[in-house]
């Protein structure tokens, strides 16, 4: 959206980060492209409600998300993060869920040394089945980080990759 | 395990089959066998695979293009109900075999009509083996039938907590039921062999029945299940493929790659992967063999686009893609750097991931393109 009134930048810095009643938080949802992008799919075409903030970025494991692009996104503004990979021993590359949970514990650690809130990040095992635990999973995380209220990083919109203003 | 079978319930002759599929692998001029030889270590990838094999005491370099795991497996050995200590009490494979012309038991000896007690699931779906065997069942309703047609006069018991025999081969339990063989369903824990002055005794909760009974065998048959190879344990070491939670090897997808390993170029059939019956394990041989065939038919092969890539200049050769990849797809090559053999590589990205120097790329997966996805997703984003 573009702003027309005043300057874009300096009257979006102004604006203080509250936490309206309807407030949708953005969230980014890591999905190993076996099970966890099958059960968003499925979910989908089941019509099962999940938060409108949420975007869906599809891995070949969880075992793939690498520190830098949770702590990345998190720097751009995004107020929780997700990661959803198979079932404990489901792993199509066999421990690759594992692996993502311990660099989820991590990053937690990380989070609540600064001052974000580990709560904005988690890590959830689930079959591609498993549609309705998948949008429930999302409801709560989103209940979590509306709580914890919007990433204090959160500031006005500059795409990275078109530069330094 | 298919040399102690005569016969297969539906009549076909298993020795005579064995006989003709030895000879003709024997005699095939470009089929070499090595017999008694273990698998020492393999490297390579598919189509261009080396392995060493310990041929009595020897090594030997054997260069291949797949690898067929079929291990097989065997009767499982037990102590219960008096096995090997009183002689009266044989496993169901040893039954066969005195079917097959095998000397005949003592404890039958000139009866016509003898009593013989079969009891189904010894060692097997309980705690500790809790998989079914899928073939005793029906192992124990052929013996039924031959002993029936022999001595007709004889009194057939099979003790079980339930019977299945898998498929249409439940005609043959109706045949069973037809010749008079007697099936006593009996609660997991209600069933018990006592000596008594030499003579044994079954006492048994008949379900059907809502009582207690006691048989007096003449002969008492344990179908004791199938055990896996006992070179499984070994053999995934080298291999670097799981077994399953009962010692079976682990399919790669039990149902997009049902006769694969998870690493590439290597199959599996038969009882090396589960307990199943001679015509299913010849059946998923011929997949195995096809899967096999779609590697050896072709002079090059293709590699999926999803491949990690290592950017030696970045490298440290720290190995831990060497060490963590499932697939050992890296190596440390002669320019002492971390190399990813692309036909091994299945694209998981956990060496990117893990990478401490981020010396590796997964191709389609690269950082810059990710940063640019995600502002892109933060941009439209509804909630602004």
């Amino acid at each position: 959206m573009i702003a027309f009134d005043g300057g874009p930048s300096g009257a979006l810095e102004k604006k203080a980060p509250s936490a309206p009643p309807s407030w949708q938080p953005d969230m980014i949802v890591f999905c190993c492209s076996y099970c966890a992008h099958s059960a968003a799919a499925l979910a989908g075409s089941r019509r099962l409600p999940y938060p409108a903030g949420v975007r869906i970025i599809s891995t070949p494991c969880t075992g793939k998300v690498e520190m830098e692009h949770i702590l990345e996104a998190f720097e751009k503004g995004v107020d929780g993060v997700l990661v959803v990979g198979c079932l404990e021993g489901g792993c199509h590359f066999v421990e690759g869920n594992l692996r993502a949970r311990k660099r989820t514990d991590r990053i937690r650690a990380i989070l609540d040394e600064i001052g974000l809130g580990g709560e904005r990040l988690k890590m959830v095992y689930l079959s591609d089945a498993m549609a309705s635990l998948f949008a429930e999973c999302l409801q709560e995380a989103a209940q979590t980080i509306r709580t914890l209220g919007p990433n204090p990083l959160k500031t006005p919109l500059r795409k990275e990759s078109e530069g330094e203003p | 395990m298919a040399r102690n079978i005569r016969i297969t319930l539906e009549g076909t002759d298993v020795g005579a089959h064995l006989d003709q599929l030895i000879h003709a692998t024997a005699s095939h001029p470009r089929i070499k066998v090595f017999l008694k030889s273990d698998l020492v270590r393999i490297s390579g990838q598919p189509g261009d695979f080396t392995s060493v094999l310990n041929v009595n005491g020897s090594e030997t370099r054997v260069e291949h293009g797949v690898v067929i795991l079929a291990t097989g497996g065997q009767e499982r050995s037990t102590e219960q109900y008096f096995h090997g200590r009183h002689r009266d009490v044989i496993t169901q494979s040893k039954l066969e075999s005195m079917l097959s012309g095998g000397p005949p038991h003592p404890a039958l000896s000139g009866k016509s009509d003898p009593t013989i007690a079969m009891i189904q699931c010894v060692e097997s779906r309980d705690a500790k083996n809790p998989y079914c065997s899928r073939v005793c069942c029906s192992e124990a309703v052929k013996n039924a039938l031959e002993i029936k047609r022999r001595l007709p006069h004889s009194r057939v018991l099979i003790l079980g907590r339930d019977m299945r025999t898998y498929g249409f081969r439940e005609i043959y339990y109706q045949k069973a039921l037809e010749q008079g063989v007697e099936f006593i369903r009996h609660p997991d824990d209600a069933l018990e062999v006592v000596e008594n002055e030499g003579r044994l005794e079954v006492e048994v909760y008949d379900v059907a029945a809502g009582r207690g009974r006691t048989i007096l065998p003449d002969l008492l048959v344990l179908s004791t299940g199938i055990a896996p190879a006992e070179t499984n344990s070994a053999l995934s070491g080298v291999l670097r493929s799981a077994l399953t939670d009962d010692g079976f090897f682990q399919e790669a997808h039990p149902k997009l790659r049902p006769v694969e390993l998870a690493n590439e170029g290597e199959f599996l059939c038969g009882v090396a992967h589960s307990p199943r019956f001679m015509d299913e394990t010849i059946i998923q041989a011929h997949a195995a063999a096809a899967r096999a065939s779609a590697i050896l038919s072709k002079a090059q092969l293709e590699i999926v686009g999803h491949m990690a890539c290592v950017n030696p200049a970045e490298c440290v050769a720290c190995a831990t893609c060497v060490r963590l990849c499932p697939y050992g797809a890296p190596v440390i090559n002669d320019l002492r750097k971390a190399e990813v053999r692309g036909a091994m590589c299945m694209g998981c990205g956990s060496c990117v991931a893990a990478c401490p120097s981020r010396a590796v790329v997964l191709q389609q997966q690269e950082r810059e393109p990710f940063s640019a996805m995600l502002d892109e997703l933060l941009v439209s984003g509804g909630s602004r």
